[in-house]
């Protein structure tokens, strides 16, 4: 394991004030809570309407998606993603041009395309209302409170600690979820003039994964004299949250076509939000922490690493 | 000071008349109306007073502009467009004695164009050539202002597209005289009697854009057109507001017209579906190209929808950058975005420079340009690796910060739309290793909207048509003004050897564009050997600026609104340096007749960077490394890897030594 992640890019701070909108800040310590502690904490409520979305998507996809293909790529998802950061944290990623992350979106594209040619994202996207806050929370408590829902975590080595930090910003930027992203693809009036060529809202997102992804090796190279060790450690740490959004969301198209037991229709609906909003989040952030960067994310003064968990 | 609009009477009417909220059919109805002139429609028109003299400009000719003294044949000066005149003939010592020697009334307000120079010889004078925002070309007498003749472009009688009226130069090649329409087509005029020679459809060679639903609003050849070795380089422009949206930079033979390559500015497995569709992204100021190695560098505009980041999810690739391209076949060499998945109108807006650098004792050939977000990027030209950034040359504010959703969620962020600079060229001098930028402090407030869009037609991005200046633009909103805020425009000098800002002079008429006043930035900056920096302003005045401190060492007012960037150039046979700028509706030239004799010993490259003295001691020490090996222009800066070039890479060998220890 790298150094880089070993980092999460969530303050003792955020991570209190998620526990405390969850509803477990008296129950569980902010420093150093596991996702198998939330597991048994959380509890989940309200989530009759995550029930509806899961066995609406269940029962519209059944035996639709081919789940060994959805399962080669996540394994080829995880292989790459675990050999990234190492990249980054070797050198090599800045003398010459790179694939480290372009490999994650590789494997991630067949996924992609299989899901849109089979209309797993269409029908995602009406079946899912739109994000707010309270939505939001019910879906993340649900998520929270399912081992099952959230064991795939560990195959992507962030099933401990870094899994409760993974999902800390749906709750601490639910907000601007729902003001910068979710738009319900049924509320999209047919004479937008982007109407005919905007693909469902939940495609957007993982598409969106994907065209990060594949940009960022150019990006390390060539931007490296704006880069230092802060910037990369919350970027991969971004990287992280955008690709484990897509490899959840993947765990639940295959559980979905295998016709599995392995959720129930509430687990279901919330593994969906919370992987479209976990790739949401992580993939607004990753240009916050990688690409925007101003004077005071390079001042070598603001460069926290070492006091946080490096 | 003076523009050509009675601002406030015409707001009020169009208050009075509720021509804000509404489409407006009338463009003379419009506040931000500027009056471009009559257009023609139907039938070219020339006129021919007298036939210009002179010979056929070669390729040597093209080639030699960047040394040369008397001759501005590209938009920016030299393939390279450095902006740089290596005229010493200027200084600040005589400066006094440049006066206003002629003046050409075009008829055509809003002028952007460049004035394009062909040297003379003997008793034939240097002929000039320009575009007036009524896509008319004037050939005149550079040094008296006379008109040759004039060829007005005529557009289509039944258009289904709204002219926008902006030409920002003509290119010249052999007998030809070449420029863009705002009707996607490309004309190439004899350059002596203003005949037309050919004209080509570019839209002929796009089929991404054929059978696409018009309006085309804003589709045009804006930029200036740049010849090099036979061929035309010109990009395109798409248009914010029209539904429409993916541009294309283009190479014609110079000969024929006939289209060599199109290369699309939205690479289409970098864009989600069919979004690369309405990506915009144009390459829509002028080209500068590398003849070292054959690359043409482009900027790159912003995508699609402005303000609506939203529904264009990833980076949206190739926009608000820089892309490099392979002259002879437009392949893509390599491109940055320097705002990436722009929320905020940072085009790439510039017309770049190329010049030679050294690195850490390592030459470099690199690309320099200052964005509209607020820094000057230095690019190696080989592998666009980005070699430094500097310090912001504006003032930023929430740069790069999330925009909300519905003007009561907006957000203030500075450097507005308009950008820290825009399309002015800007230039460098190999004499201070300075980058001098056309700037400003403005800012804006910023909201997005989910659906909202302009009926098709209204108004054009970053013209303020509501009441209180504010747009509604593609996919959000956009309030000019600031309260409390005064914006104010400057000529800022950065160091390119460290990144550092060496001076910034405010200049001291800033005028805003009509009640739009996020627009003040000056026109484009010009450098001279003779050690001074000539900038138009907003408020119409041409600045001589000194390179070293940024004093304001001579001032003229043109009375009219300066967006262009100044020539500078010798006529040998008169004795005389002239100063030619476009200034609201007119070309305005000034003359000195000052010793050329220093000059003309330094026509060669080699010669003038070993000849030109160092004059103080206050020249940067990249004066001291000063390399020889460009084409022309003196290597100017220095190590900016004191920028922190190779940070990371060096981390990482820093880390491998103590891997160990990190390990444990």
């Amino acid at each position: 394991m790298t150094n880089y992640e070993r980092h999460t890019a969530v303050t003792d701070e955020e991570r209190r004030e998620f526990l405390k909108v969850i509803g477990v800040a008296g129950a569980v310590g902010a420093s150093g809570v596991t996702l198998g502690e939330l597991n048994s904490t959380v509890e989940p409520s309200n989530v009759e309407a995550l029930s509806a979305v899961g066995a609406a998507v269940s029962e519209e996809m059944a035996g639709g998606v081919n789940p060994d293909l959805l399962a080669t790529q996540q394994a080829e998802l995880a292989t790459a993603l675990s050999a990234a950061p190492a990249a980054v944290e070797s050198g090599a990623a800045f003398r010459e041009p790179g694939s480290a992350f372009d490999d994650i979106a590789e494997a991630g594209w067949l996924t992609h395309d299989h899901l849109a040619e089979t209309g797993f994202f269409e029908t995602l996207s009406e079946e899912m209302p739109a994000f707010n806050p309270e939505r939001l929370t019910t879906s993340t408590q649900a998520f929270l409170g399912s081992s099952a829902a959230t064991a795939p975590l560990t195959d992507l080595d962030l099933g401990g600690t870094e899994g409760v930090d993974l999902v800390a910003p749906i709750i601490n930027q639910a907000e601007k979820l729902s003001h910068f992203h979710w738009i319900a693809s049924g509320d999209i009036p047919a004479e937008h003039q982007l109407a005919d060529v905007l693909p469902p809202i939940s495609q957007r997102a993982a598409g969106g994964v994907l065209l990060w992804l594949q940009n960022l090796d150019d990006h390390l190279y060539q931007d490296q004299v704006l880069l230092n060790e802060q910037i990369l450690a919350d970027g991969i740490w971004e990287v992280r949250g955008m690709t484990a959004g897509f490899y959840l969301m993947a765990e639940g198209a295959k559980a979905v076509s295998a016709d599995s037991d392995r959720f129930t229709d509430a687990e279901l609906g919330a593994l969906f939000a919370t992987s479209i909003a976990l790739q949401e989040v992580a993939q607004r952030m990753l240009p916050v922490h990688m690409h925007w960067l101003d004077e005071a994310a390079r001042d070598p003064g603001n460069v926290k690493i070492d006091s946080i968990s490096i | 000071m003076a523009t050509d609009n009675n601002d406030d009477e015409r707001l009020s009417a169009a208050i009075d008349r509720d021509l804000l909220g509404d489409e407006v059919d009338d463009p003379e109805e419009r506040m931000n109306f500027i009056d471009t002139g009559e257009n023609a429609f139907g039938e070219n028109v020339r006129q021919v007073t007298n036939e210009v003299p002179g010979e056929d400009v070669t390729d040597e000719m093209l080639q030699e502009d960047v040394n040369r003294t008397d001759s501005w044949l590209h938009f920016n000066k030299g393939h390279e467009q450095t902006g740089f005149s290596p005229s010493e003939a200027l200084t600040p010592e005589n400066i006094d004695q440049l006066e206003e020697a002629y003046r050409v009334d075009t008829g055509s307000g809003g002028l952007q164009t460049t004035t394009t120079i062909v040297p003379g010889d003997g008793d034939t004078p240097p002929v000039m050539y320009f575009i007036g925002s009524d896509t008319k070309v004037w050939a005149v007498n550079a040094r008296t202002g006379e008109e040759y003749w004039t060829f007005q472009w005529a557009y289509p009688e039944d258009a289904d597209y709204e002219i926008q009226p902006r030409f920002r130069g003509v290119s010249v090649y052999e007998d030809k005289v070449i420029f863009g329409t705002a009707n996607l087509h490309m004309v190439a005029l004899n350059r002596y009697t203003g005949e037309k020679e050919w004209e080509t459809d570019s839209m002929g060679s796009l089929p991404s854009l054929q059978n696409l639903p018009f309006p085309f609003i804003g589709y045009s050849h804006s930029g200036s057109s740049h010849v090099y070795d036979g061929t035309i380089y010109v990009g395109q422009v798409g248009g914010d507001n029209s539904l429409m949206g993916h541009t294309h930079a283009m190479a014609l033979n110079a000969d024929t017209g006939e289209v060599e390559w199109t290369t699309k500015f939205a690479p289409e497995d970098e864009w989600l579906g069919d979004l690369w569709k309405h990506a915009n992204s144009s390459p829509w100021n002028a080209a500068a190209i590398d003849p070292e190695s054959d690359t043409v560098i482009w900027n790159a505009g912003n995508p699609r929808p402005m303000l609506n980041p939203m529904v264009r999810p990833g980076p949206n690739q190739m926009s608000a950058g820089v892309v490099a391209l392979d002259a002879k076949t437009g392949e893509v060499k390599w491109n940055d975005q320097n705002s990436p998945q722009d929320h905020w109108d940072y085009d790439g807006q510039f017309c770049a420079s190329i010049v030679d650098v050294e690195i850490e004792g390592e030459e470099r050939r690199a690309v320099v340009y200052e964005h509209k977000n607020g820094w000057v990027y230095v690019y190696d030209i080989e592998d666009g690796q980005l070699l430094s950034r500097s310090e912001p040359y504006a003032k930023q504010k929430n740069i790069h910060s999330f925009i909300g959703k519905g003007e009561e969620n907006s957000t203030e962020v500075w450097p507005a739309a308009a950008g820290a600079s825009n399309y002015p060229a800007d230039g460098v001098s190999p004499r201070t290793g300075y980058r001098y930028s056309g700037s400003q402090d403005a800012g804006n407030i910023l909201w997005m909207e989910e659906f909202n869009y302009p009926e098709e037609g209204v108004g054009t991005p970053g013209m303020g048509t509501g009441p209180d200046g504010e747009d509604e633009i593609s996919g959000g909103g956009q309030q000019h003004t600031i309260e409390g805020e005064n914006y104010q425009a400057y000529v800022t000098a950065t160091d390119l050897s460290t990144g550092d800002q060496a001076w910034r002079t405010k200049l001291p008429d800033s005028e805003d564009l009509f009640n739009n006043s996020f627009v003040v930035y000056p026109g484009g900056t010009t450098p001279t050997a003779g050690g001074l920096v000539f900038s138009g302003s907003s408020g119409g005045h041409l600045y001589a600026l000194d390179d070293e401190n940024g004093d304001i060492l001579w001032e003229a007012d043109t009375g009219q609104r300066i967006t262009a960037t100044p020539s500078v150039w010798e006529d040998q046979a008169e004795g005389a340096v002239f100063v030619t700028v476009a200034a609201g509706n007119q070309i305005v030239g000034y003359r000195a007749d000052v010793d050329l004799s220093a000059t003309t010993e330094t026509q060669t490259a080699t010669e003038t960077e070993t000849d030109t003295p160092t004059e103080t001691d206050t020249a940067t020490e990249a004066t001291d490394t000063t390399s020889t090996s460009g084409p022309g222009f003196g290597a100017a800066a220095g190590a900016a890897g004191a920028a922190g070039a190779g940070y990371a890479a060096k981390k990482r060998a820093d880390d491998e030594d103590d891997e160990e220890t990190d390990e444990e």
